[in-house]
C-alpha cells in the first residue's frame, strides 16, 4: 500500500527543496488559533499523542521502481513536539508574532518531522499554533486537522494511507501539458517584477492586520460596490497588487509585468473526508502590467477577464494534469529549470484569500476559538506574499516577508495601506 | 427548455462544483450562503455560456439576476427567449 504524490505534492516538494537550498527551512506555514480560555496542555497532549500514532505523520518523500515519487509511511515510533510559554495577559498583535515568528525560523529535526505545536499562554486566554509542512498539509487541511484534533472524534487517517499512481491516461496528460506549456509562455512575455533576493538575513518578518465583524462587513461591502456580486477574491488581488505596487515602484525596478500566482482550493465544498493531508490544490496565475494599476476599475476587469479566461479554458484542471508529468523530474533540476527559465524571477509575489465555510472551527477541545490567523513562511523566490483568510465572519491579513526584501518603512507602509480596504 | 429545466441543471452543475448533493441545494438560496465564492462563481458563468450559449457576464447583469438559483435560472430564460 503506498500513497503517491500526486503533481501538486511534487511542485509543492519542489518549493520546499528550493526554500530549504536557498535558506535552509523548507517550504512550511503556521495555523494560529486565539483561544477564549487558557487550554489545558495534557488535554492537547493527548489529542497529539492519538496523532503520533498515524504513520503518515512521519513519513517521507521515495521514488518507486515505477519511477513514481510516494509518501513512505513510517511505523517508527516519533514524537510530535508540543512547546508551551506562559505569557503576561492581554498579550498584543506584534508581541505575538514574535512569540510565533521566531519558530518559523527553526528548520524541522529531521526529514520524519512535518508538524510541531505551540501553545501559548497566560490567564486570560491561550494561542495554539501548528507549524505544518506543506508537503503533508496545504492550509485548508490544516484547519481541518486542527478541528478534528480539537473535537471528540476518534480518528484514524486511513483514507489517507494509499492513492494511485496515475500512471494511466497519457494522452490527456500530455495534452495539458502542451496546454499548460502555451500559457507559459504567453505569460513569460516580459520580465516580471521581483524583489532582489538578499543574500544575507533568511529570517522571516511577519505583519498582522486584523479586520472584526463590522470592520470585515464593511470591507465586503466596498467590494460588492466596486468589484460586483462574489468578486471578493479579485477584490482582495486587486488592493494587494496595488499596494505592493506602490512599494515596488519605490525601488525604481524596470521590469515590465506583474506575476501573481494564486493558489486555490480543489476540494469542493465539504469535501475533506479523505482529503485532509496533502495538497489539493491549483493554481491561477494573474500577470498585469504597471500601467493598468492606475486605475482599480481598469485593473478589477483586468483581474475578472483573466480568471475567467483561465477557468473557460481549464487550466486549473490542465495544471493539475500537467503537473503529473513532471513527477518523474527530481527536485534539483525542477528548481535549476525553474531559476534558469525565470532568471530568478518565478513571480512578484503570492496571494491567498482562505475561507474557513466548512471547517467550523469554532471550539478546540471545548475552548471557543476567537479568531484563526495564517502564517505562511514563503518560498523564495519571491519571498513577498500578502495572506488574507476569513474565520467566522473576520477577515486577516499577513504579510509575509524575508527579512530584507522589505525595509521598515515599505513594511509599515503596506501595514497602514491594508488598514486602509476599510 | 422550461425554467424548471434551467434551474435543474444549474442545481445539478452548481452541486459538481460545490462537491456536494443536488438534494442540499434549494432555488431559493442565495448563492453565497450556499459557499459560492468567487471561483465557484465563474465556474457557473463558464458553465452557462457554455450550456446556454450564452455570456451573461457581457449582458448587463445586476444583483437581483444572482438572488438566487431561480432568479438567475428566469434571466437565462429571458435571454434565451
Amino acid at each position: 500500500m503506498k500513497r503517491y504524490l500526486s503533481g501538486i505534492d511534487w511542485i509543492m516538494s519542489s518549493l520546499d527543496y528550493a526554500g530549504r537550498k536557498a535558506c535552509g527551512i523548507g517550504n512550511i506555514s503556521q495555523i494560529v488559533l486565539k483561544l477564549e480560555e487558557p487550554l489545558e496542555e495534557n488535554y492537547i497532549r493527548e489529542r497529539i499523542k492519538l496523532l503520533e500514532k498515524a504513520p503518515l505523520i512521519h513519513g517521507y518523500s521515495s521514488r518507486g521502481l515505477n519511477l513514481c515519487p510516494y509518501w513512505k509511511m513510517n511505523l517508527k515510533d516519533s514524537s510530535v513536539i508540543l512547546n508551551t510559554f506562559s505569557t503576561q495577559d492581554n498579550l498584543s498583535i506584534d508581541e505575538l508574532l514574535r512569540v510565533f515568528g521566531d519558530h518559523m525560523n527553526k528548520p524541522f529535526r529531521n526529514k520524519r518531522e512535518h508538524l510541531v505545536f505551540n501553545l501559548v499562554k497566560n490567564n486570560k486566554e491561550s494561542f495554539l499554533g501548528m507549524i505544518f509542512d506543506h508537503r503533508l498539509l496545504d492550509a485548508r487541511g490544516a484547519e481541518t486537522l486542527l478541528s478534528i484534533l480539537g473535537s471528540s472524534v476518534k480518528f484514524s487517517f486511513q483514507n489517507e494511507l494509499s492513492a494511485p499512481a496515475q500512471l494511466n491516461n497519457w494522452y490527456d496528460k500530455f495534452s495539458s501539458g502542451r496546454k499548460v506549456n502555451r500559457f507559459f509562455m504567453s505569460l513569460n512575455k516580459g520580465e516580471t517584477y521581483s524583489s532582489p533576493y538578499p543574500k544575507i538575513n533568511h529570517k522571516i518578518g511577519l505583519r498582522l492586520v486584523t479586520y472584526d465583524k463590522l470592520e470585515t462587513t464593511k470591507i465586503a461591502e466596498n467590494s460588492l460596490k466596486q468589484a460586483g456580486y462574489l468578486m471578493f477574491m479579485p477584490y482582495l488581488l486587486a488592493k494587494s497588487i496595488i499596494i505592493l505596487h506602490r512599494v515596488f515602484e519605490k525601488r525604481n525596478i524596470s521590469c515590465s509585468d506583474y506575476l501573481i500566482p494564486v493558489s486555490i482550493d480543489k476540494r469542493g465544498q465539504g469535501a475533506t473526508d479523505g482529503k485532509v493531508f496533502f495538497n489539493h490544490l491549483s493554481f491561477l496565475f494573474f500577470r498585469i502590467k504597471p500601467e493598468e494599476i492606475m486605475d482599480q476599475d481598469k485593473l478589477l476587469l483586468i483581474i475578472k477577464e483573466q480568471l475567467y479566461k483561465q477557468v473557460k479554458e481549464g487550466m486549473p484542471e490542465a495544471f493539475l494534469q500537467a503537473s503529473l508529468l513532471i513527477r518523474i523530474v527530481p527536485l534539483y533540476l525542477i528548481n535549476l529549470f525553474t531559476r534558469f527559465i525565470s532568471k530568478g524571477k518565478a513571480s512578484s509575489f503570492s496571494f491567498s484569500f482562505v475561507v474557513d465555510n466548512s471547517n467550523n472551527l469554532e471550539s478546540f477541545l471545548g475552548k471557543k476559538i476567537l479568531n484563526v490567523f495564517h502564517l505562511p513562511r514563503l518560498p523564495c523566490p519571491p519571498g513577498i506574499g500578502i495572506f488574507f483568510n476569513q474565520s467566522q465572519g473576520k477577515l486577516n491579513t499577513t504579510l509575509s516577508y524575508l527579512e530584507g526584501l522589505l525595509s521598515d518603512d515599505d513594511v509599515n507602509q503596506i501595514t497602514e495601506d491594508l488598514k486602509l480596504l476599510i | 427548455m422550461t425554467i424548471k429545466d434551467i434551474e435543474n441543471k444549474l442545481i445539478n452543475q452548481i452541486a459538481a462544483i460545490l462537491s456536494c448533493s443536488s438534494l442540499s441545494i434549494k432555488p431559493d438560496a442565495q448563492l453565497h450562503t450556499l459557499g459560492v465564492d468567487s471561483l465557484s462563481f465563474v465556474e457557473i458563468l463558464v458553465f452557462i455560456e457554455k450550456e446556454f450559449k450564452i455570456k451573461l457576464i457581457e449582458s448587463g447583469l445586476d444583483k437581483e439576476d444572482f438572488k438566487s438559483v431561480r432568479s438567475l435560472a428566469a434571466r437565462i430564460n429571458k435571454t434565451l427567449k
